[in-house]
Order: C-alpha cells, then sequence, then structure tokens
C-alpha cells in the first residue's frame, strides 16, 4: 500500500487494489480507459489535451460519454461484469462534472489512472469514490470481438 | 536554502501543527505515535500510525526532526507549505513560496484529471499572481515533476510555443516549453 494513495483514496486497502504500472504524466484515465497511452486526453482543453475532432466538446460529460460511443461501446445501467463485454465507468462530481474514468478488466476488475500518478487496478469502482472523483454514474460496454 | 533548513530555521512545526489542528484531537506535542495527515486534500488531522495500512512502515523516518522524527518528507512539505504560505509569507524568498505553493499544488492535485480541478486550486492562482517572475521556477518543477503548468506559462509568457500537432502529446508538449525557456534565457 503507497501511503500517498491512501490518504487520497481511504478506502483502498492491500487486499482491494494493486499498482499495476508506476507514475507518468504522459497520459490520464481517459485516454487510459481509450486505451491510448501516449497522449492527455480531455474534452474542453484543446491548447493542452488531445481530442478527437470528429467529437463535440462543447459539455464535458455528454463529450466523454459520445467519445467512447464512437468507438462501439452503448450506454448501459450497470457495472456488473458481463461476458463478452468490456466496460467503462465515468465518475461525476456533485455539480455533474466528470472527474474520472475507469475501464473495466476481462477479470471483472477495473483499472484506473489516477491523475499524474499510478495505475492501479482495483476490485470495485465503490473504491474511488469520494469527494475527490464523485460517483460512478455512467456505465458503458462494448462487445469485445474474441481474438482467433 | 532547502525546504526542511528552512522549516528548522523558522521551528514552524509545532506552530503548524497547532494551527491546523482539531482541538478535540489528540495532543499535537506528543508527536511519538501519531503522523499529522492531509487526508484527500480535505483536512488535517492526526492519523494513529498503527491505523495506517503498513503500519509504521507507510511512515518513512525523517531524520534530524527533533521531536517529530517520525513525519515523512511527503508530510514535512504539506507542513512547509502551510509554514511558508499561511506564517510567515513576509519572509519566505520567492523561491521558497513558489516551492511550499506547488508541493501543494501538486499534492492536492496530482491524482486529478479535469484541467479546471486542477488549475482552480488556491496555490496555483497564488502563483499566477507572483508574475513573470516566477516563469523559471515552473520551467524547473515542470522538468522535474510535470503537470498542468502548461496554462500559467501562457498566461505569464503570453505565447505558446507547442505546435499544434504536439497538444496533448505531454512529452512533447514538454520538450517545447523548456526550449523555448531555454531560447528566453529562463534556463540557464
Amino acid at each position: 500500500m503507497r501511503l500517498h494513495l491512501w490518504l487520497i483514496f481511504p478506502k483502498l486497502t492491500d487486499q482491494n487494489h494493486s499498482i499495476s504500472s508506476p507514475a507518468t504524466d504522459n497520459y490520464n484515465c481517459v485516454a487510459w480507459a481509450y486505451e491510448v497511452s501516449s497522449k492527455k486526453m480531455w474534452p474542453g482543453a484543446p491548447e493542452d489535451y488531445y481530442w478527437p475532432p470528429d467529437v463535440a466538446d462543447t459539455d464535458e460529460l455528454q463529450a466523454l460519454i459520445q467519445l467512447y460511443l464512437n468507438v462501439g461501446y452503448v450506454q448501459c445501467d450497470n457495472d456488473q461484469r458481463e461476458d463478452g463485454f468490456k466496460k467503462v465507468a465515468i465518475y461525476v462530481n456533485q455539480e455533474g462534472r466528470p472527474q474520472h474514468v475507469a475501464r473495466q478488466l476481462e477479470s471483472g476488475r477495473w483499472t484506473s489512472k489516477l491523475g499524474d500518478l499510478e495505475d492501479i487496478e482495483h476490485d470495485t469502482l465503490e473504491i474511488l469514490e469520494g469527494e475527490s472523483y464523485g460517483k460512478a454514474t455512467v456505465f458503458l460496454k462494448k462487445r469485445v470481438v474474441p481474438s482467433l | 536554502m532547502s525546504k526542511q533548513a528552512v522549516l528548522k530555521k523558522r521551528g514552524t512545526i509545532p506552530e503548524a501543527i497547532s494551527r491546523n489542528v482539531d482541538d478535540s484531537g489528540p495532543d499535537p506535542h506528543k508527536g511519538v505515535g501519531y503522523v499529522f495527515a492531509n487526508v484527500r486534500s480535505e483536512y488535517w488531522t492526526f492519523v494513529p500510525i498503527d491505523s495506517l495500512p503498513g503500519g509504521i512502515q507507510d511512515v518513512p523516518i525523517a531524520m534530524n526532526f527533533g521531536a517529530y522524527p517520525l513525519l515523512s518528507h511527503w508530510l514535512l512539505a504539506s507542513l512547509v507549505s502551510t509554514a511558508t504560505t499561511s506564517i510567515a509569507p513576509d519572509i519566505a524568498s520567492i523561491e521558497e513560496q513558489f516551492a511550499a505553493l506547488a508541493n501543494q499544488w501538486h499534492e492536492e492535485t496530482d491524482f486529478l484529471s479535469s484541467p479546471s480541478s486542477i488549475t482552480n486550486n488556491y496555490s496555483y492562482w497564488k502563483i499566477l499572481s507572483m508574475g513573470k517572475r516566477v516563469i523559471p521556477m515552473i520551467l524547473e518543477d515542470l522538468k522535474e515533476r510535470g503537470g498542468l503548468w502548461y496554462p500559467a506559462l501562457r498566461l505569464l509568457s503570453e505565447e505558446d510555443p507547442v505546435p499544434i500537432e504536439a497538444r496533448g502529446d505531454v512529452g512533447q508538449m514538454k520538450k517545447a516549453w523548456l526550449q523555448w525557456g531555454r531560447d528566453r534565457g529562463y534556463i540557464k
């Protein structure tokens, strides 16, 4: 357990998460959930973040949803693992602004890039919920094409 | 002067603690057994070392800090921030003020991804209010620790050396700003 992470996310324990890669500012949670690790992505901040030109960025939450819809995700109503699908979850704060995105792994666990800090794998979305990230409220899923 | 030296010179750890600790909490002067922690960047409190997930191993021992040997460098940096920005702003040098504010900003935002949440931060604004003289310090911090310094650099310099195609590519953005700093004489 890294102390600096526990101070930010007090629900983290050694049993419910693991660190999967070291801290870097080369990419952020949106890019990581989008399976990109060479850029930072965020809507509405074109000077500093990459955003696909075909996705409107006027509303942060709608833009994030559209980002994933454009690559084959569809909205769904829960975070439960489903055979043949991968999922992403968008955390939204009390003001309705997105703060974080996590992606579900085949195992059912979730992978998160914590800002400029580490990537972690965590058992549930609830572990990262709180004042910092808000609550995971938007879910999308995409059918996984089985590899031959 | 190092941050530790600044802190020792002013003897501000007890003051910083006594200014922030909840009156109902443990005696801050007992020190040993508790670590003074900034929890989720929301509030300061004493945390029993035994309650830390890794126990005492979670608190790197920072030697030479008198009655508070268990404060980690990480937590110490937070105290320096409080000490230099809240207690003695009048006597801290520009470099010391910047270091304290930058440390605080990193602690409070490095885990965030939303650019508005990262820059909507008191320490960030305070650094901006210090004007162009902090540009060399921002560039040094950008080089060493990274972070969303680009809006601050644009605002202070009224320039943007990052090519459009490099936006979002942190390595390229950093490289462009550091080269700009060398070209303008901000980096020796």
